[in-house]
């Protein structure tokens, strides 16, 4: 049987039993994806492949940590890498004091900006969520952008944006859930 | 457990905790309270799940090469070989593996025997099933014959056993009974062999209008377990015949896992029989064409919604 048949969660199954081809084939699946978020976030080649191969390190190791049942495999992993990446910019950033341009780059952000992704793998997921995305209120989407790609503490983006605290939090709350009510209802069939 | 002043303090700082947006020591909080919230857990997900859509808006790097070459280099770098085999399973009790060279078969192996492409069964087979059906109601007579044999010679090897294991015989009679024993052990495994070869016939020839099999095998040794797998005309039903498959470890069972395009659909669960063999009824959803192979997992009593154990068979549809 070939492995690219398997679904994502099945070759996690594999690899809990330390199958180095499923490994294999994740990481043909999903390798460019989790380099691109580091690379996005980093600007540095060296440090994102560095993290990639955490990323795929930590798979290998901690795939039976990973809870069927309890979402995507991709969002299991996104998570990783997402998390993964953000230790190392705050360790960059330590101690210095982030311009303000920087805040200004995410709340300047354009659709020039989002270009398509590989467009035959995930042409649906790219236009769903750039329309998603651009479909949020500015102040839901600056906040987004400035936390995940710009890696700032929802602390700080209030400080930035000179905003409540609260009003921070529930900007990233229904912005995050506006990406996941979209994303579902396009992939999945609008009863979600 | 959950305090309902943690919940109301915690719940507005899930979305931060999706974004990686907390400070260390909030984000500690907030961990240790999903472990005891189930509405947050939920809660989070959800919001995971948007934060990890962004990853598409990103514009695609590829990595370079050897990168792949340098995670597969980290890993054999800490994964000691004799680590690595098949069936290192962390989540299923694992049965006691015989020492000598039989650890290289994996343990969901019947130590007792197997059929299939050792016995040349498997390439011949579409010619073997014409000449079935005329031996018909001969083979019915031999299979019958077979069983009262192998269950002769197992009674022997229990009778011998028994009297070695009350240790009042001297050295050299028990010299003598093991060498007894392990003959007619083997003589045992050649009938049971040649007793699921024909049984498999048996059973093929009784039916009418299945395919011809695909082939599964459990690995390349010549003990691991073999399956083959019919579908019928109607294209709603398929059989999995399996043999040489040890019981599954205690608390567990085997499932068999329908792969489509695309996902991966739970079948039933089952058990074998002292030999190693089950006959497996395989519901194809009434769309035999879509369906690209299967696969037979040990899972947890009761069975799963997606394979989470080893993986003891697999074989590609027609
Ligand atoms: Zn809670």
């Amino acid at each position: 049987m070939e492995y690219t048949e398997f679904t994502d969660e099945a070759l996690l199954a594999q690899i809990v039993e330390q199958d180095r081809l499923a490994l294999e084939c994740l990481y043909q699946r999903y390798s460019t994806r989790v380099f691109s978020l580091s690379y996005r976030m980093l600007s540095d080649q060296g440090a994102s492949e560095e993290v990639t191969q955490d990323v795929f390190l930590n798979v290998w190791r901690r795939a039976s940590s990973y809870k069927t049942g309890r979402g995507k495999f991709t969002t299991w992993l996104f998570g990783i890498a997402h998390h993964r990446t953000i230790d190392e910019l705050r360790k960059r950033t330590r101690g210095k004091q982030r311009s303000v341009e920087n805040v200004d780059d995410f709340l300047n952000l354009e659709s020039a900006d989002i270009q398509p992704a590989d467009a035959a793998v995930a042409n649906s997921e790219y236009a769903t969520v750039r329309d998603a995305l651009l479909d949020l209120p500015d102040a839901q989407r600056a906040v987004i952008e400035m936390s995940y790609f710009g890696g700032f503490t929802q602390a700080e983006i209030a400080q930035k944006l000179d905003q409540p605290l609260g009003t921070v939090k529930t900007r990233m709350r229904l912005g995050l859930k506006k990406l996941r009510a979209a994303l579902a209802t396009k992939l999945r069939g609008p009863e979600l | 457990m959950t305090d309902p002043r943690d919940h109301q303090a915690i719940s507005p700082d899930l979305a931060g905790y999706a974004l990686d947006a907390l400070e260390d020591d909030a984000r500690a909080l907030v961990k240790k309270h999903l472990a005891g919230c189930e509405d947050c857990t939920s809660e989070l997900e959800e919001l995971m799940e948007g934060a990890a859509s962004l990853v598409f808006t990103v514009p695609t790097v590829a990595p370079p090469e050897r990168l792949g070459e340098r995670i597969s280099a980290a890993i054999d770098a800490e994964v000691p070989a004799s680590d690595a085999v098949v069936g290192s399973d962390r989540t299923m009790p694992i049965p006691d593996v015989p020492p000598g060279p039989a650890r290289h078969i994996p343990w969901y192996a019947s130590p007792r025997l197997a059929w299939g492409v050792s016995t040349g069964l498997a390439a011949s087979f579409v010619a073997v099933v014409a000449v079935a059906a005329v031996i018909g109601t001969r083979l019915n007579d031999r299979v019958d014959e077979l069983s009262a044999q192998v269950a002769i010679q197992e009674g022997n090897i229990d009778g011998i056993s028994a009297s070695l294991g009350t240790m009042e015989q001297d050295a050299k009679q028990v010299q003598s009974d093991v060498q007894q024993v392990s003959q007619l052990q083997e003589s045992a495994d050649t009938l049971e062999q040649q007793l699921n070869d024909l049984r498999w016939l048996q059973y093929v020839t009784s039916t009418g209008a299945w395919s011809t099999p695909s082939f599964f095998s459990g690995g390349l040794q010549p003990q691991a377990p073999q399956g083959m797998l019919i579908t019928h005309s109607d294209g709603e039903e398929a059989r999995l015949i399996i043999n040489g498959l040890a019981p599954a470890p205690t608390g567990s069972v085997y499932q068999v896992w329908l792969i489509y395009e695309g996902s991966v659909i739970p079948g039933s669960t089952f058990t074998v029989d002292r030999n190693g063999y089950a006959v497996v009824t395989l519901d194809l959803l009434g769309d035999a064409t879509e369906y690209v192979g299967a696969s037979v997992t040990v899972e947890p009593s009761g069975g799963s919604e997606i394979p989470t154990g080893v993986v003891v068979l697999e074989g590609t549809g027609q």
